[in-house]
């Protein structure tokens, strides 16, 4: 099998592959900072001690969550920082940093920018509606004539090639041959 | 002029930086050789196990007399010769020297009659006192030259120090250089981000293949051209490029 040389994939859409990649640079990147602000604020918790300081905030309810933070309230905070990471870079420069290193862009399906209110439905909405489905709406990728997954068909984005794309072809064309033989039956 | 700048003395300088130099290379040749010979050795071991493995006759056992190739010229047997002589001899120069010979002997009978004879007293002082002079003066020249040896070996390692940080501070200053070396990284990680963004967009199309071929769907050879809004603006804001390549 041969492939042809091909022209430039720059704004086509964007496949499962590089998608994924991508989610795993941005899941790195989202632990490492959480992580490491998390061990801050615990590091400066253990110092002030604030029930000690304040005795008098005793009285008030919510103190014993201020001073002795929960599971809950860590879970609550990194949700909170995982929407405030994806919606700030994809509403203010139209990808997160692990899209940017695989060279891919949201868009809106008529080429505009993705403003903060789709940006905050496609993760709020289309992500778990994405997940909730056995995951198959990530993988609705593989098989969309648009490589949309079902978040970008309920925000109404395209995932796209920001950079002149270009397969590598001796792989490219080593699969294809290995996948076009016949198996045996 | 500084204590130590009249102290310097070029040719005693010249002289531990000679013979530093010719120690440590010594002891590095000796390292080397012996770690070779142990290889060497090593490998003949095996070739040997190697050989009586393969061997159809009997062996001879070890003690039997070597014997020679069959197809040896002339000149080989003569070359082998020079050379068996060689290694012969240094070994009995060896061997002489460390068990004493006639001539050993008898020069240490001749001592001893010397030593015991009364008559010969006087003469035996003055050779005490001549031997004692000798004595404290090779001391001297011992004590001095573990001094000089030990001065040496530093002095060669500063040398060898400083001539290699010179060299790279000396490198390093060149602005074509770093900017040589700082391109060079510079473009190996371009080169790296480029790589994998290929591989991705092979397994993009390789994974879509794969899934169309399982659910029965018509393979296809092209992606459906995005709309040209989508288009424009993805031109417009094109990433930074690895290469400088234009569509």
């Amino acid at each position: 099998m041969t492939l042809e040389k091909t022209h430039s994939l720059l704004g086509h859409y964007a496949g499962f592959a590089s998608r994924f990649l991508a989610l795993l640079i941005d899941a790195v990147i989202l632990t490492a900072v959480f992580g490491a602000l998390a061990w801050t604020i615990s590091g400066i918790q253990s110092l002030v001690e604030l029930a000690t300081l304040l005795p008098w905030l005793e009285r008030l309810p919510f103190l014993d969550v201020i001073a002795n933070p929960t599971p809950l309230i860590w879970s609550a905070a990194s949700t909170a920082f995982f929407v405030f990471y994806h919606v700030f870079f994809i509403a203010f420069t139209g990808r997160t940093p692990g899209k940017a290193f695989m060279g891919l862009r949201i868009l809106t399906t008529d080429g505009g920018r993705v403003s903060v209110l789709r940006a905050t439905l496609r993760l709020l909405i289309g992500y778990p509606v994405s997940f909730l489905l056995l995951g198959l709406g990530f993988l609705w990728v593989l098989v969309d004539d648009y490589r949309q997954a079902l978040h970008d068909k309920l925000a109404g984005t395209y995932v796209v090639y920001a950079w002149a794309a270009r397969p590598d072809e001796e792989f490219l064309v080593r699969e294809l041959t290995r996948l076009a033989k016949p198996t045996r039956k | 002029m500084p204590q130590q700048d009249k102290d310097f003395q070029p040719l005693r300088s010249l002289t531990r930086l000679a013979f530093g130099g010719l120690l440590m290379a010594q002891e590095e040749l000796n390292h080397h050789m012996r770690r070779w010979e142990q290889e060497a050795s090593r490998q003949r071991t095996e070739q040997r196990q190697r050989t009586l493995a393969h061997a159809d006759t009997d062996d001879e056992g070890e003690g039997a007399p070597p014997m020679l190739p069959v197809a040896d010229t002339p000149a080989e047997q003569a070359r082998y010769a020079l050379v068996g002589l060689l290694f012969e001899t240094q070994d009995r120069v060896t061997q002489a020297r460390r068990t004493p010979g006639p001539l050993d002997r008898a020069a240490a009978s001749l001592l001893h009659a010397v030593d015991t004879n009364p008559a010969l007293e006087p003469l035996r002082r003055q050779m005490d006192t001549l031997v004692s002079r000798g004595e404290a003066e090779v001391n001297r020249w011992i004590e001095r030259g573990r001094s000089e040896e030990m001065h040496s070996r530093q002095f060669v390692d500063t040398a060898l120090q400083r001539s290699f940080e010179s060299s790279i501070h000396g490198v390093v200053q060149h602005a074509e250089v770093r900017e040589m070396i700082h391109e060079q990284g510079a473009g190996l990680a371009d080169e790296l981000v480029e790589e994998v963004r290929e591989h991705a967009v092979s397994t993009d199309d390789y994974l879509e293949r794969l899934v169309r071929k399982y659910l029965k769907r018509t393979p296809r050879e092209e992606l459906p051209e995005p709309p040209e809004a989508v288009r424009r603006r993805a031109m417009h804001i094109r990433l930074p490029e690895a290469s400088q390549q234009d569509i």
